[in-house]
């Protein structure tokens, strides 16, 4: 590892920059890691830090992406200590799996900006992640459930809706 | 902030893909018609095979009773739906005797004064716009002037009942004769096979390589064949069924050496990657009084004819893993699936009803105790809203074992999760190498403190423990207010089949 941890900015949409360590966000995020290798050429020798603009992400969504980042992707603090995860259920198989549990339940306008600012940065682990734990909150649902909690319009018509009631009319 | 109706189709079809069960897909199709879309895109990426639903009917001859409910393995903890029962099956007498693929089930229903004879049909519970099948209830006597009544136990099925050619086999009550054979939609009465048969344990249809019939094993380790002969009665011109029938004799046998010596033995037979499997379920009153399953085996059956025409051999070869399958046992609807079309299955792990041989001798009812899944050799498994805790070091460790699941355990009135465990344990003294299967009962954090000693009793007998595995657990199904019927397997129907396709594409 070098003596000298390379570190580069992240500029939110709404301004605020975030600092983070070059090797591991390019560990975890395709986009960003084409940044930084756009940018390599104009910035060798130099000291100056790079500061990469995240047009399409918020500073609150980027700070818990940077937050999942920094405990996924840095080989230093995954390894960690075994006694950690010792007790861990066999399912787990991943001792941070009780942490992306806490990481995504959130509620469901927060949870939908990390799926984007997952696609968007392409960070495949936080993306799977993420998709999964909005596909739990749809199960077990009924259709009005599922409409009222994430606010989705019924657009069928009436004669669809016949159909659809038909397809559930097993089910109340 | 964004909000869901911002995800595009793309997405919104991969988060789709982690959604498998049948109520699940079939509500989120119907939430609008983008959704629609996306299900079906997601369906033709990949169509998964369907874990059977635990299927809790209830009677509504009670003013408060609960709704039927079922419980999907692949839909997780809150995957508890209820379900609407049609009108028919819902009394307090009405039972459920079998279920088949596509949403069938076989109910005993409508028994009344004076005679307390049942009737029988098949009912699809999903498609509630096909009539109910009714089945005969009477057996087709030699005597020409009577016909007896029989009382079904279990009715399985070789095919859909609305196919033409499906031909119903049951269990009787009683024993005499233990099978009987109709065709749904044809024949008035049930027929029994040629010969008496030794008692059987389970039936299934399988269609083999060299012979497809219904094929029965018995409590004796016996194995009987029924084949639909077609012959044409003189009389009246009009086809009969008969069913031939031989019997083969399979070796070894089921019986256990060791510790579990003199267990009952329950048998199952399975279908799966097109071989017919044995799975032998060993229950034991170790724990008081209550018959508890302890320990099951998979066997792989091969029938081979002898030569010169002498009869059939069948042998059985024991299977040390699934290697990646699940099976759902209960009898006549045994089901095996391959834990890669599952998510969040790794096989290796089998599913069990309380439908143990003697599992209802103690008392009347079933104690609806015996609920839960057996793990197959080093195979991990996990079945979502069942977390099981690995063991280490010894039983003394439990104040951390508890601590353990602190924060993980399933609620306490939920369906799901362990309450008890059956962990191997495997002692190094000399004297005593074999695994012993022992029970560590998991207790919420409320009541653990008060039920220590109901944990194990494996450091007795003063051996020093090496490894603990944790083979099975055991959960007892609620049993709310008492207005439910014993729980059963049901099959959902495929879901690309089920649901309405979306419109044309015109309206882009």
């Amino acid at each position: 590892m070098a003596s000298e941890k390379k570190v580069v900015f992240l500029r939110s949409s709404d301004g605020e920059a975030f600092e983070v360590s070059e090797e591991v966000i390019s560990a975890a995020s395709v986009t960003i890691k084409g940044m930084i290798d756009e940018e390599s050429p104009s910035r060798a020798d130099t000291a100056a830090t790079t500061t990469l603009a995240i047009p399409n992400v918020t500073a609150a969504t980027l700070s818990r992406v940077l937050h999942y980042v920094n405990k996924h992707f840095d080989a230093a603090a995954v390894v960690g200590r075994p006694d950690d995860y010792i007790f861990c259920a066999p399912g787990d198989e991943h001792p941070l799996a009780r942490f992306d549990d806490d990481f995504v339940d959130v509620d469901n306008d927060t949870l939908i900006d990390l799926v984007h600012a997952a696609e968007y940065l392409h960070i495949k682990k936080l993306f799977d992640l993420t998709c999964k734990a909005v596909a739990d909150k749809l199960k077990g649902r009924t259709i009005d459930q599922i409409r009222e909690t994430f606010g989705i319009v019924n657009d069928y018509t009436v004669e669809e809706e016949v159909e659809v009631y038909r397809e559930n009319s097993w089910a109340f | 902030m964004a909000s869901i109706a911002s995800i595009p189709a793309e997405i919104l079809i991969l988060i789709f893909t982690y959604l498998q069960c049948f109520a699940d897909l079939t509500s989120v199709a119907g939430v609008c018609r983008d959704w629609r879309k996306a299900v079906h895109l997601r369906l033709c990426a990949s169509q998964q095979d369907q874990l059977p639903w635990l299927l809790q009917p209830s009677h509504d001859d009670v003013d408060d009773a609960p709704p039927s409910t079922i419980t999907s393995y692949v839909s997780g903890t809150t995957g508890r739906r209820r379900i609407s029962l049609p009108e028919g099956v819902r009394r307090r007498t009405d039972r459920f005797c079998g279920s088949h693929d596509g949403g069938w089930v076989a109910v005993a229903a409508d028994r009344r004064l004076p005679c307390y004879r049942y009737k029988y049909k098949l009912v699809n519970l999903i498609n509630q716009g096909i009539a109910s099948i009714p089945l005969p209830n009477k057996l087709r006597s030699h005597h020409p002037t009577r016909s007896d009544v029989v009382e079904i136990r279990m009715v399985t099925l070789s095919d859909v009942p609305t196919a033409g050619s499906c031909i119903a086999a049951a269990h009787t009550v009683g024993g005499y004769p233990s099978i009987i054979f109709c065709r749904p939609h044809v024949d008035a009465h049930w027929v029994p096979p040629l010969m008496d048969t030794e008692p059987l344990q389970d039936t299934l249809y399988y269609r083999g390589e060299l012979y497809e019939g219904f094929y029965s094993i018995t409590s004796r380790d016996n194995l009987y064949l029924f084949m639909q002969m077609e012959i044409n009665n003189n009389n009246n011109n009009r086809d009969t069924l008969a069913m031939s029938q031989f019997i083969v004799s399979f070796s070894p046998t089921l019986d256990i050496d060791g510790r579990m010596a003199g267990s009952t033995i329950t048998r199952y037979l399975v279908e799966s990657r097109g071989k017919l499997l044995v799975v032998a379920r060993y229950s034991g009153r170790a724990t008081g009084i209550d018959l508890r399953t302890v320990h099951f085996r998979v066997f792989e059956l091969e029938i081979f004819p002898m030569p010169n025409a002498a009869g059939h051999s069948a042998s059985l070869v024991e299977l040390q893993g699934l290697d990646g399958r699940v099976i759902t046992v209960a009898r006549g609807c045994s089901r095996s699936f391959e834990a890669g079309q599952c998510k969040g299955f790794q096989g290796g792990s089998i599913y069990f009803l309380d439908d143990a041989v003697g599992a209802g001798r103690m008392s009347s009812i079933f104690s609806f105790t015996d609920f839960g899944m057996y793990s197959m050799g080093e195979t991990k498994i996990e079945r979502p809203g069942l977390p099981i805790p690995a063991l280490r070091g010894s039983l003394d460790g439990r104040a951390e074992y508890h601590n353990m699941l602190a924060g993980r355990e399933p609620a306490s009135n939920s369906l799901y999760g362990p309450r008890e465990l059956m962990v191997r344990t495997i002692r190094n003294v000399s004297h005593d190498t074999e695994p012993v299967i022992s029970r560590l009962q998991i207790v919420s954090e409320i009541d653990h403190v008060a039920n220590d000693e109901a944990s194990s009793s494996t450091s007795a007998g003063g051996g020093e423990l090496v490894v603990h595995e944790t083979v099975a657990s055991v959960w007892p199904l609620l049993c709310e207010s008492g207005n439910h019927h014993r729980p059963v397997w049901f099959m959902p129907p495929s879901v690309d089949e089920w649901l309405v396709p979306p419109p044309a594409a015109a309206d882009a």
